[in-house]
């Protein structure tokens, strides 16, 4: 809305105020979803602040609007989440990523399995710097011909030897890069058509 | 003594049907957000927070069942307008169906 719009300075303060607090809610999203959800409320508050023209005072109309909309932070929430998951999964972002997953297994309980292999993921960057720091004490390890261990290992029996050596690293880093972008893109694709999937192996 | 049970076991169970309610109001025409709610209030007298339909919107459109468009109005303020897709239409009408066989089975036990 713009100035023009009110007659009132207070009303359009109101309004300006209420706008900023959305705006900077909303500020982390791309500022596509920024223009798209700011555009979305400034339609609402105008096309319910037209409508209610029986409060003469404009004052009390952007407030009563205002009220009925909500608190931003309570609606905007889902939305930010949402949002936030989908735009870091298009980017392959892995730490917007596990925020995205983490906020939304607090709100609604999704995605578990997905946290877990995208932790099982940062495990491995870790292993590839505890083999630079700890070579004999991170690998590949097998004791009398039997898989003794993978990964960090603080206390190594006499009888194990380490199969890998260095080879560890560009090792975790291929298939740890390959298992990311095949886990974002399976991601992706159930993010987008989880539901879709759902009705059609119901149709099928 | 039970009234304000009955009022918000009413309330919290219209709010659950809201998806519901918002698709077959999509079926029947295309809607922008405070429409929507002013159907809505006419139509179930729900008073609901307006800011409760825009999460539930847009988890449908997320969803793929609502699609959405800018449309430009003379005041210069645009009116976002939703649309059900045809995965939405699929859906509706799966769901359409379970409702009626869970009012179908509720009210069979209440007239008991």
């Amino acid at each position: 809305m713009k100035r023009s719009d009110f007659d009132s300075v207070e009303a359009y303060k109101i309004y300006t105020n209420y706008i900023e607090q959305v705006n900077d809610i909303i500020s982390m999203l791309p500022k596509d979803d920024v223009t798209d959800i700011i555009n979305e409320i400034d339609s609402h508050i105008y096309e319910s602040f037209i409508c209610n023209k029986t409060i003469v005072s404009e004052k009390e109309r952007i407030m009563m609007v205002i009220r009925n909309l909500g608190e931003p932070q309570s609606y905007l929430k889902p939305v930010i989440t949402e949002r936030q998951l989908k735009h870091a999964i298009n980017k392959y972002n892995i730490f917007g990523i596990l925020r995205g997953i983490w906020v939304t297994l607090l709100t609604g309980g999704q995605y578990i399995t997905a946290l877990i292999m995208y932790l099982l993921i940062l495990s491995c960057g870790f292993l590839v710097i505890a083999k630079i720091f700890y070579p004999h004490k991170t690998g590949l390890f097998i004791e009398d011909g039997n898989f003794a261990g993978l990964g960090f290992l603080s206390q190594i029996n006499a009888g194990a030897a380490e199969l890998l050596g260095y080879w560890l690293i560009p090792i975790l880093i291929v298939s740890c890069a390959i298992f990311y972008f095949f886990m974002t893109f399976i991601l992706k694709k159930i993010v987008r058509i989880k539901t879709r999937l759902n009705l059609k192996d119901k149709q099928e | 003594m039970y009234g304000k049970f009955i009022d918000n076991w009413t309330i919290q169970l219209k709010k659950t049907i809201l998806p519901l309610l918002i698709l077959n109001m999509l079926k029947q025409e295309q809607l922008y957000g405070y429409l929507l709610i002013v159907k809505i209030k006419e139509c179930t007298g729900l008073e609901i927070t307006e800011g409760t339909i825009y999460p539930i919107l847009n988890r449908l459109k997320e969803d793929g069942w609502l699609d959405c468009k800018w449309i430009e109005q003379k005041t210069g303020i645009p009116r976002k307008y939703y649309t059900l897709t045809m995965d939405g239409e699929k859906m509706l009408k799966e769901l359409n169906s379970n409702w009626n066989t869970i009012i179908k089975d509720i009210n069979s036990q209440i007239e008991i």
